[in-house]
């Protein structure tokens, strides 16, 4: 039973250049008991933010069998007036008792003026803005004492005010922070749809950036407003909440072909499918790896 | 325009249900308008923060149904929105919000409800600790035993009410829909939530027994909670009902103070 939070037992697992699975409460017990054969979870941090209870007894039992990535939803490294400090420090709790192998976090903002509205939201990308971000990157990894990572939003409107490319922007936060980069190929697949740009681009404008990570998700496509927008090719919204599509199992090949085989999510978080479903789509992306991933070293 | 005020624009924007001169100033449109992209953001922040009050209070979505529970919901997270960056603390001031909630005047025991599914909530989150067995009261003398003060483990929450929300509790925890419209008889309600191991635990009680924990948890002796009882039932049978509670594994500690 966890008394409180301690360091106990739990050492720090490299994550396999695998595919890993988003880690919902609704799985907890087939993990516990038949011990799928998955490279590593992830965890929303924000889900594990209470003091104890069932929530931090099944994430230790996991955290002995597995490698952790955690994943932050509601830090808001973008946030003009800074960031929580108690949110901060509850963090760097967690991330030292649970010692997860990679740390991550969106380029977005959920916060301001004390109130947290649980999306993430887009940020323009200025010079201002810039400096906003990496200052509170340096801040959280100087807390945490290690680098984190930080995610490409997926987005689904752009402000006046935005002067910088999106990939520009990422790679002047890596070399402003030292921060790594998560790829999440879905949410490039959505922003192109929504903003008429080529994903491959994107992804190769983005080749000599640190990506430590990738993600892959399901999206759809919001019927209303190619409704009330006919001449528009429509919004498509990133909800992690179906397979991923086939365009994007595409733009995927090419990502690990480009920057070589990496850790890879799958997630998954509303209309929760039975774990098992979780694990097929790991055993894609593994075979992609393999395929592409084998190519390009036997080709180098 | 600076972060800030784009920040503070926003965020208003979201709130509120037509607030649209921020999109017209900040967005870009085009073939889709700004208000329409702002939209999808205010349409996810309603959305995801009412899913993450009906999972904090599924008894009071299955009483009001889905229709009148997405409206408050929508109500409550305008005027209450998340103050910190984890929805496991979102949701406290449901109850206090249903009070003074016009259109659930109609259903007076929701508050109430709506705050035993909080404790539930915080029990389920709460700091973990081993409850105490009946057997270190062996460790002290009989002297001290009148004296002593029972600390609660750490998620014992006590709840009462002036309507029966024990009965509408059980009717919300069955699987199965009620055939027929529930008749339930007016009555007050009192109790004791908490978690001894992995699981919630949801206690009934008499009013004697909760007035009881009640002055215990407000640091009274034994004596005084005692007292407290027996001014409400003189017949308040003291041994059985504590060495009920403490093999229940409600008690963290127990000490004497000289």
């Amino acid at each position: 039973m966890a008394s409180s939070l301690n360091t106990d037992g739990l050492t720090q697992r490299p994550i396999p250049v695998r595919a890993g699975v988003g880690l919902k409460a609704q799985h907890y017990g087939e993990i516990l008991e038949t011990s799928p054969d998955l490279g590593w979870f992830e965890v929303h941090t924000e889900n594990y933010m209470g003091a104890g209870g069932p929530p931090h007894q099944y994430l230790e039992t996991i955290a002995a069998r597995y490698p952790l990535s955690f994943h932050g939803v509601g830090l808001s490294l973008g946030s003009a007036d800074g960031l929580d400090p108690a949110h901060l420090k509850r963090k760097k709790e967690l991330v030292d008792k649970y010692r997860p192998a990679l740390v991550s976090e969106h380029l977005s903002w959920s916060s301001f003026g004390g109130n947290y509205l649980n999306d993430l939201l887009p940020l323009p990308y200025t010079q201002e803005t810039l400096e906003v971000i990496a200052d509170h990157l340096r801040q959280t990894q100087d807390t945490l004492g290690r680098q984190i990572l930080i995610e490409n939003p997926s987005t689904y409107l752009q402000y006046e005010d935005s002067v910088i490319p999106e990939t520009d922007f990422l790679i002047m936060l890596a070399e402003l922070s030292e921060c790594g980069v998560l790829l999440d190929v879905n949410n490039i697949y959505v922003s192109a749809w929504n903003h008429r740009f080529d994903p491959r681009t994107y992804m190769n404008e983005l080749k000599d950036a640190p990506v430590h990570e990738m993600h892959l998700a399901g999206h759809h496509f919001n019927t209303e407003i190619i409704q009330d927008f006919p001449q528009s090719r429509g919004l498509r919204i990133d909800d992690h909440g179906s397979p991923v599509m086939k365009d994007v199992w595409a733009l995927y090949e090419e990502a690990i072909a480009l920057f070589g085989p990496t850790p890879t999510l799958i997630e998954w978080d509303t209309n929760i499918p039975g774990l098992s479903v979780l694990m097929g789509e790991g055993q894609k992306a593994e075979a992609v790896m393999s395929k592409i991933g084998g190519k390009r070293h036997a080709a180098a | 325009m600076q972060l800030r005020d784009l920040q503070s624009g926003f965020k208003q924007a979201l709130l509120s249900k037509d607030h649209n001169d921020f999109a017209s100033q900040a967005i870009a449109g085009g073939e889709i308008t700004a208000t329409a992209r702002l939209q999808v953001h205010r349409n996810n922040v309603i959305i995801t923060l009412t899913e993450a009050l009906k999972a904090t209070y599924p008894a009071i979505d299955r009483l009001v149904g889905c229709e009148f529970f997405e409206a408050l919901a929508a109500e409550f997270i305008r005027n209450h929105p998340p103050t910190r960056g984890t929805l496991i603390a979102y949701g406290g001031e449901f109850g206090a919000f249903l009070d003074g909630f016009e259109p659930a005047q109609q259903l007076p025991y929701l508050a109430d409800m709506a705050r035993l599914e909080w404790a539930w909530n915080e029990a389920f989150h709460s700091a973990d600790a081993a409850p105490i067995s009946g057997a270190i009261l062996s460790d002290f003398t009989p002297e001290q035993i009148p004296n002593l003060h029972f600390n609660l483990l750490p998620s014992a929450r006590l709840i009462s009410s002036s309507y029966p929300i024990d009965k509408l509790w059980e009717l919300t925890q069955a699987t199965d829909e009620p055939d027929d419209a529930i008749e339930i008889e007016p009555g007050e309600a009192h109790i004791l939530v908490y978690r001894p191991e992995m699981d919630v635990t949801v206690l009934f009680l008499k009013p004697p027994a909760f007035h009881f924990l009640v002055a215990l948890n407000e640091n009274k002796t034994l004596t005084g909670a005692y007292e407290a009882a027996a001014e409400i039932d003189p017949q308040f049978d003291l041994q059985s009902t504590l060495s009920d509670l403490m093999s229940g594994g409600l008690f963290a500690s127990v000490r004497s103070v000289e």
